[in-house]
């Protein structure tokens, strides 16, 4: 089940496509679907994230592997406040 | 909170996969435990079998939690079940996760949550690991890890201990 999209591509990509259709023995069709579900799956992944959701359940959402969102959540580049914990867990091995 | 000598680690899915893909053999060298939904998840994707790691499978507990900050359901079933279990063990337990959200809601309530970096550094302190060690595991991890920014902060942080 799906739906039919109809979408015309730069001469470069619709090359690209035919290239890959033919190096692995498959419609361009079903290249072209490969390469946008990878995109949008990417997309959705970024939009939940920036929404707040879990790393697991946005792979529940998704129906993606945890490791997919994380390897495109590494790609962000974002920082968290690790100065706290550490001198939470300097303090404490004091003690 | 004063950190138990015999202190429970509970790790979820992006310690185990961090670490499955980077250093796996620092698994043996540590005490862990998990949930069933953990397990079952890294089997899924990693197709391996966490016993193989000496990784202890901890019943579900019911532990009453906060949840006020988690109105629009953003926390999955396993992430739930992690801080149920990590609730009624909070006084004597660690959690490991890379997730934000999960350790945010962690420390609302009086769990202790640390990173994977966090948590390398924390074995560092309790000279589970040398310093040697723990560098080489979070170069290599940093190839992969989620907030790469992070580590460098405590690696930076690392050169005065």
């Amino acid at each position: 089940m799906g739906t039919n999209i109809n979408v015309t591509l730069p001469d470069l990509i619709a090359g690209y496509l035919k290239r890959k259709s033919k190096e692995e023995y498959l419609p361009i069709s079903a290249i072209a679907r490969k390469y946008i579900a990878r995109g949008v799956t990417e997309e959705l992944i970024i939009e939940y994230h920036k929404k707040g959701y879990s790393i697991s359940k946005i792979s529940e959402n998704i129906d993606v592997p945890v490791a997919k969102v994380m390897d495109v959540l590494s790609r962000l580049d974002e920082e968290s406040d690790v100065e706290k914990t550490l001198e939470e867990i300097e303090i404490n091995s004091l003690e | 909170m004063p950190i138990n000598q015999f202190m429970q680690i509970i790790v979820n899915a992006t310690f185990l996969i961090n670490t499955l893909r980077t250093e796996p053999e620092i698994l043996r060298e540590m005490k862990l435990s998990t949930i069933k939904n953990v397990a079952t998840e890294i089997e899924n994707e990693l197709g391996i079998n966490i016993n193989d790691f000496n990784i202890e499978i901890i019943q579900t507990g019911s532990g009453k939690l906060d949840l006020s900050n988690d109105k629009k359901g953003r926390l999955s079933t396993t992430d739930i079940n992690l801080l149920k279990i990590c609730h009624i063990h909070r006084k004597g337990c660690i959690l490991v996760s890379d997730d934000l959200l999960l350790k945010n809601t962690a420390s609302e309530n009086d769990i202790r949550c640390y990173t994977t970096p966090e948590f390398a550094a924390y074995q560092l302190k309790k000279g589970v690991i040398t310093k040697q060690r723990c560098v080489k595991f979070m170069n290599i991890l940093k190839k992969i890890y989620i907030r790469q920014r992070d580590i460098d902060k405590i690696l930076k942080r690392m050169e005065h201990w």
